[in-house]
């Protein structure tokens, strides 16, 4: 588990992305009782000496069976995983129901962050697509280390997105991305929520894995506000909403509960995981949701 | 008022509804802009529910206001359905009738008994803080309290104070008594309970100066609880004793008024204790129907009679008792002018044939005369006498004519003899004014065979059963010479052929007169020398000097007071001892001190208001000094009662306000009735209902913030 110093809201008072990067990765792997990439898709390098209590899956038995002793195989780790991660730019992603709380935006740069971090640091390569509308900037996939500050340096400086196709910008996403990998798809996917399917269907037709981190303010599940408000989309500026909250709770919330249940069924249905994610959630759970995938894949 | 309330200011606290609908405007302008993410759900939402929503915030809005508006009626003590005020600081006055028709029997005692019982359960239902009084009305009304007493056990168990009467209701004497009771009242307005069976009664001119007198008196608010139901029965309604006085062994028509309950129901009449006679009627159904009974008159004294028939639900009236006196003879006071020489041996105005007439020397009469002059005449001889008889008098000085009015006032009687020419001036100015008669005189005087006499009304007292060939001789008599008298307001009992009238009957205060404009002298008429002379004058003087008022033996209705003239023979005793003075009423024979009263020169006993029917005896010592004969007023066996409607209508025409009828309710649901029943309960729980109704319908305002997302999924 992390430090519980490590809240998105602490988080977002610490600046600087790399920081945030190492020390909630850090943080995360601490926590771990077992190295998580440990064993992943390795070289042998060395044996060592077993010391007891370790597990016995990486026992030589030939090496017992010769020398009556006990030794591990320890490889060196290589991969071959290319990672990519989508982050939404849209002014939705900009909203936060809670000024303590980070923008859904900000809570996805951090992730992506932490992510790209953990990736590097497993030798994975790591690249980043920004966008709202349209794709806005975009880093390759590498394994470099310095990969690690080109892509900080892209989340460092988000930009102020105008309105959301998420569909279409994943189509062509999808065509860009040559190579076989992982997605990591950082998005509210407040956008027609077929052409959202129609877009991840594109990404598995390539051959990639996809995992979808719905980043989501809790206020925008709950609608948990009081007295008369006048909602402005924060996409359409000028469309206002005047409403009592309180008297549109009920279906508000089955509504969009209608609409959750949809997008898990149908990335369900193309065998995409679906992680939903409040702004008020610890980060491990994005981490921890990659390292299973990561764990399936290899 | 279907609603009233205990604390009416606390209904200030009903302003405090308004706040819901203050919050809600300012609400309304205190609307925020704050971005949100994307709208789309909003809009369908909204889209799809504006319409329901809009409805719901509105019942939301009326909902807070009711429950505020609930609590803040249900804070000032609401009470429903109550006709009186619902403070609980009241003064009651209750009254309740204790005339004779109370007595009347119901399946479980009597309606006073019923409403004595509905008063008792009216009171302990009352607050404590009530202030209670209660007058009892029959015969004589009066409060039950020297004053208004708070409501409790003291004022229920002085309802065991209360006895039946058998005297009338009277209304005006509850309004007027109520109004004293009112005025000392602890507080306005005063509800007044009449417990009563609403017998039917005449309208009173009497009731609306009481009414008056009771709404000067205060506010007050009238509810009346009716006991009891029209139940058949008849009675006794009076007695009608001959008009006359009548001597022992005379064979007399005793009458009563009778209400029979059925065909040829029989009536008994008892004397002194001995059945005498029977009456049977004819016919029933049609109301008070008239019997006789034929009677020999008993001897000189006082009888004590009943008449009864069978008893009915109400026995009160099934039996009525009645006294008979009997004199030894009529005291006559002959006053006369002072015989003049050319009077013949008649005397003045021939009043010596008169006195002969009436007291033959040769033999016994049911008269006594004593021959006065005018110039002697004095109050106690007056007093002293049944009948005073002025035959051509002198002019009666001041004193004399004052004397002699106050005794008619009181219950005297009196016969006039006026034929002397020279008299007439007296007679015009002073006597006949003094009688209330027109003074207008002519004297008329004629030659040859005169006029002759016609009785107007063969059926009069003075006539009736004589004799036709008796009336023929006393027509055949002749008139010379009389004085042409005007009748006003009197009543003509005989006439001249030629219409001028010759005996007028008249009456002043509580007495009769007699006034015959002729005198007994041979040259004006030749009546003194007529065989009918002696039956006309005794008869006459008998009709005069019936006892009335002035008398040891005197018939009347409860509720009226006791007065009696001692027995002559007894009175100088009574007089002589009148600190032992006694009166002993009906019933348990309870005897109490009378009092010696003098009006006119005339001793009179009274022993107050009478409250039972029966005999009340005046004692002296054993001296029976007279007998008060009391019977039920015939009002009193009125079979119908009014509807509480018609009978409030009747007081709201007298200006009194009636606010309720509480004949169908269970007495001990007065305060129920009067203050109304306690709904705060109902209100509280109205309130609470609507509450919880409006957190059911905006239940999603008082919502936590949802929870995440993690538990949505």
């Amino acid at each position: 588990m992390s430090s519980p110093l490590l809240t998105p809201e602490l988080v977002g008072h610490l600046g600087r992305l790399d920081l945030v990067a190492r020390l909630v990765v850090e943080g995360f792997l601490t926590g771990l009782h077992k190295s998580p990439y440990h064993g992943f898709s390795a070289e042998f390098s060395e044996y060592r000496q077993y010391i007891a209590g370790e597990p016995v899956s990486h026992l030589d038995w030939r090496v017992y069976a010769k020398t009556d002793r006990h030794y591990l195989k320890v490889f060196t780790e290589e991969t071959n995983l290319r990672a990519t991660l989508l982050l939404d730019c849209s002014a939705s992603m900009d909203f936060t129901g809670d000024e303590s709380r980070p923008t859904k935006k900000a809570y996805a740069g951090y992730l992506a962050a932490a992510l790209s971090y953990l990736l590097l640091r497993q030798n994975d390569a790591v690249g980043l697509v920004t966008f709202d509308e349209a794709p806005l900037a975009m880093v390759p996939a590498r394994s470099m280390r310095k990969q690690l500050f080109q892509v900080l340096k892209v989340l460092d400086d988000l930009p102020a997105g105008s309105s959301t196709r998420l569909g279409k910008v994943l189509h062509r996403v999808a065509e860009r991305v040559q190579r076989r990998g992982l997605i990591l798809l950082l998005s509210d996917m407040m956008d027609d929520p077929e052409r959202i399917i129609s877009g991840l269907k594109h990404f598995r037709h390539k051959g990639h894995e996809v995992i979808v981190f719905q980043i989501l303010d809790p206020r925008e599940m709950d609608l948990g506000f009081h007295g008369e408000v006048e909602f402005e989309a924060m996409e359409e500026p000028g469309r206002r909403i005047r409403m009592e909250p309180s008297h549109l709770r009920e279906s508000y919330r089955q509504r969009f509960g209608q609409w959750q249940e949809y997008l898990r069924r149908e990335c369900r249905r193309q065998l995409v995981d679906l992680v939903e994610i409040t702004t008020d959630t610890p980060f491990e759970k994005g981490l921890g949701a990659y390292l299973q995938k990561r764990r399936r894949m290899y | 008022m279907p609603l009233s309330f205990l604390n009416p200011t606390l209904l200030f606290g009903t302003a405090a509804a308004a706040l819901p609908i203050i919050i809600h405007f300012l609400s309304r302008r205190r609307v925020r802009r704050l971005p949100f993410s994307d709208l789309r759900f909003l809009d369908e939402v909204q889209s799809r529910q504006a319409r329901s929503l809009g409805i719901r915030r509105w019942l939301l809005l009326l909902l807070r206001v009711l429950a505020i508006l609930l609590v803040a009626l249900a804070a000032a003590g609401p009470r429903y359905g109550g006709v009186g005020a619902a403070s609980g600081d009241r003064s009651v006055l209750f009254v309740i009738d204790t005339s004779a028709s109370m007595g009347t029997q119901m399946d479980e005692g009597t309606r006073l008994e019923a409403a004595l019982a509905a008063c008792e359960e009216m009171i302990r239902a009352l607050p404590s803080g009530a202030a209670v009084q209660v007058v009892t009305a029959g015969g004589r009304t009066a409060p039950l309290f020297g004053d208004w007493l708070p409501a409790g056990a003291g004022a229920v168990g002085g309802l065991s104070l209360v006895q039946p009467t058998d005297g009338p209701w009277d209304l005006a004497a509850v309004l007027r008594e109520a109004a004293r009771v009112v005025a000392r009242a602890p507080g306005t307005p005063v509800e007044i309970v009449v417990l009563s069976d609403l017998q039917e009664t005449g309208r009173d001119l009497k009731w609306e100066p009481a009414a008056e007198k009771l709404n000067n008196a205060g506010a007050t608010r009238f509810l009346v609880y009716r006991v009891g139901h029209e139940a058949p029965g008849g009675g006794i309604l009076a007695v009608d004793l001959p008009d006359r006085a009548v001597r022992p062994g005379e064979n007399i028509t005793l009458g009563a008024r009778v209400l029979p309950e059925f065909d040829e129901q029989v009536f008994s009449l008892e004397i002194d204790g001995r059945p005498v006679a029977e009456a049977v009627t004819r016919g029933s159904g049609a109301g008070p129907v008239a019997v006789e009974f034929p009677v020999t008159v008993p001897g000189v004294g006082l009888h004590r009679g009943v008449i009864r028939k069978e008893s009915d639900a109400f026995a009160g009236d099934d039996s009525r008792a009645f006294v008979l006196g009997v004199p030894d003879a009529v005291s006559v006071l002959l006053v006369h002018g002072a015989d003049r020489p050319a009077d013949t041996v008649g005397g003045r105005g021939g009043w010596r044939y008169l006195a002969q007439a009436l007291a033959p020397g040769n033999g016994p009469s049911p008269f006594r005369v004593r021959p006065v002059a005018g110039a002697d005449l004095t109050t106690g001889a007056m007093s002293a006498s049944d009948l005073l008889v002025f035959v051509d008098p002198e002019p009666l000085g001041r004193r004399a004519l004052e004397g002699l009015l106050a005794w008619l006032d009181q219950g005297g009687a009196a016969l006039f003899l006026v034929g002397d020419p020279t008299g007439a001036g007296y007679l015009s100015r002073t006597l006949l004014p003094g009688l209330g008669l027109p003074p207008a005189v002519d004297f008329q005087a004629v030659t040859g065979a005169g006029q002759h006499v016609r009785v107007i009304d063969a059926t009069h007292p003075v006539f009736a059963g004589l004799d036709p060939e008796a009336v023929g001789t006393f027509e055949e008599v002749s008139w010379r010479r009389w004085f042409r008298l005007t009748e006003g307001e009197g009543t003509v009992l005989l006439t001249l052929t030629g219409e001028d009238p010759v005996l007028i009957e008249g009456a002043r205060g509580e007495g009769k007169f007699a006034v015959l404009p002729f005198n007994l002298l041979p040259q004006g008429n030749d009546l003194a020398a007529s065989p009918m002379a002696l039956p006309f004058f005794q008869r006459l003087v008998s009709w005069l000097a019936v006892p009335g008022r002035l008398s040891a033996a005197v018939n009347i209705d409860v509720g009226q007071e006791a007065v009696v003239r001692p027995l002559p023979s007894e009175s100088g005793s009574a007089m002589e001892k009148a600190e032992n003075l006694l009166v002993t009423g009906p019933g348990d024979g309870e005897k109490a001190a009378a009092s010696l009263d003098w009006q006119g020169g005339v001793p009179l006993l009274r022993g107050g208001t009478v409250a039972r029917a029966g005999f009340i005896t005046f004692l002296a010592g054993s001296d029976t000094l007279g007998v008060v004969a009391a019977g039920i007023p015939a009002m009193e066996s009125t079979l119908e009662l009014q509807d509480p409607h018609d009978w409030g209508k009747m007081m709201q025409d007298l200006d009194l306000d009636v606010i309720g009828d509480l004949s169908d309710q269970a007495p001990a649901d007065f305060m129920a009735s009067l203050g109304g029943r306690d709904v705060a309960p109902w209100l509280l729980g109205c309130a609470l209902v609507l509450l919880l109704g409006e957190v059911w319908l905006g239940r999603g305002a008082r919502m936590r913030p949802g929870p995440g997302p993690e538990n949505v999924s």
